[in-house]
């Protein structure tokens, strides 16, 4: 189990040798609001939130802000 | 002699991109907003309550959130872009005092007596100047509650490749807590402890097609100071925290089914002795040009700190706590959000259960801590561009 949810990450790292070249008027789709890393973000921001005082991993691609709110 | 002047196929293509609809609020990091656009979310987080078996002393009630939430983006000029965020929420409910073993030997908890109330408010602003492919970004932020205040700053930049089929991110952040404990008669609690925490990250995003879109990196955390929790029995905690991580993220748009796949993965590790692996999918299903529903599922599962225990026993020496966050246990988290679009405004709506369990978790657990949450989490939203 353990193996199979580290693949994910190495599906990613093996994605990024790849070399195919995109326009950037081939790009609409990617550009599109439910293809966004955040696609909503105050409310993700609440769910962050939420899992950060419940649970002991906390950290991502952002720098996080303050405050303990821990419910 | 006539000269022509060439369009800059980007420009044309940016531009084109902005007049639509659902992408001009798109404020990415690569482009400046073009509009300004405003944001409220209301959330209502309920915790559900324990039952009676799990306690030995103390209500069964925990904890109930009603959160605001504002946000502002907007541009200041052609290269420069401010986002406020504000969030004002009020809490009540009980927290758990300690962990006891009953006659039988079993964990039982010692509960808070009487419903605690609090509030909280947290203002932050991200000021990001734009550039030939490329941004850096310049925040700050403040958040208070009855007994604890944050003051944070962050840096953050990006930088595409010269075909934009790759960007580089990273960044460094910074925050200095202060705790002062709301004192109770005969129980012996600091005055006034501080904290502060570095976190930084670096990332690599990459365009894979016209349809799928990458993203890697690694993250690091360092905390000094207080620690422990002031509320508990016995809670002693190491005063340093070193946390790692790594992140992997994928976007994938399907045309046939105007849908877009969303998946996400995290590993977490720190010189607690926690290790997490943290699993999402969305999926972005649109019904109609306007209407969209989003169905996900997310799995996480941790291993104990080191010095956890599972009852606040005074034959424990040492760094010691019985803080549920500090168990191991698995949990499993579901909902379902509804977005409906139109040219200048949006409506959003989200529902999510979240189920922490020992059973759920990636490594058998002998004594499952009682104090482990299930909860609901609502949300209504509006979004308006101008």
């Amino acid at each position: 189990m353990k193996k199979l949810l580290l693949l994910p990450f190495v599906l990613v790292l093996a994605a990024c040798t790849t070399t195919e070249s995109v326009q950037p008027w081939e790009r609409g789709q990617l550009a599109r609001t439910d293809m966004a890393w955040n696609t909503d973000p105050l409310h993700n921001a609440m769910r962050e939130h939420v899992y950060t005082s419940k649970e002991g991993a906390s950290g991502g691609l952002s720098t996080g802000g303050g405050g303990c709110g821990c419910y | 002699m006539t000269t022509t002047k060439k369009r800059n196929p980007l420009a044309a293509l940016t531009g084109a991109a902005l007049a639509l609809p659902a992408i001009a609020q798109l404020a990415h990091a690569d482009s400046a907003p073009v509009k300004t656009e405003v944001g409220y979310r209301y959330s209502q987080y309920q915790e559900d309550d324990l039952s009676q078996s799990q306690i030995l002393i103390g209500s069964p009630e925990r904890y109930d959130v009603d959160n605001h939430a504002f946000r502002l983006v907007t541009p200041l000029n052609a290269q420069l872009g401010l986002t406020v965020d504000a969030s004002y929420e009020t809490m009540s409910g009980a927290s758990a005092y300690g962990v006891a073993e009953d006659a039988q030997g079993e964990p039982k908890l010692i509960m808070t007596g009487a419903s605690i109330d609090d509030r909280r408010n947290d203002v932050s602003a991200s000021l990001r100047h734009y550039r030939d492919n490329g941004s850096i970004a310049v925040s700050v932020g403040w958040s208070d509650e009855k007994d604890y205040t944050a003051y944070n700053a962050a840096l953050e930049a990006e930088q595409s490749s010269a075909d934009r089929l790759t960007t580089y991110s990273g960044g460094i952040g910074y925050s200095s807590d202060t705790i002062e404990p709301v004192q109770e008669a005969g129980i012996n609690r600091p005055d006034s402890e501080d904290k502060s925490t570095i976190n930084g990250f670096a990332a690599i995003t990459r365009i894979l097609s016209a349809s799928w879109q990458v993203q890697g990196g690694l993250f690091a955390g360092f905390n000094d100071g207080y620690l422990s929790d002031a509320y508990k029995a016995r809670d002693i905690r190491p005063d340093e925290r070193q946390s790692f991580g790594a992140m992997a993220r994928s976007r994938y748009f399907m045309p046939d089914l105007q849908a877009a796949l969303h998946a996400d993965y995290r590993y977490y590790s720190d010189d607690w002795g926690i290790q997490s692996h943290t699993l999402e999918f969305a999926w972005h299903q649109s019904l109609t040009k306007q209407l969209r529903l989003v169905p996900l599922l997310r799995y996480y599962s941790q291993s104990q700190a080191d010095f956890y225990v599972d009852n606040d026993s005074i034959s424990h020496t040492g760094d010691q706590s019985s803080d549920y966050r500090l168990s191991p246990f698995g949990a499993i988290a579901y909902g379902l959000g509804l977005v409906y679009e139109e040219t200048s405004w949006r409506l959003t709506a989200n529902v999510e259960r979240y189920d922490s369990e020992g059973d759920l978790a990636l490594e058998s657990v002998d004594r499952e801590n009682p104090m482990l949450v299930s909860y609901t989490l609502l949300a209504v939203g509006v979004d308006y561009r101008f």
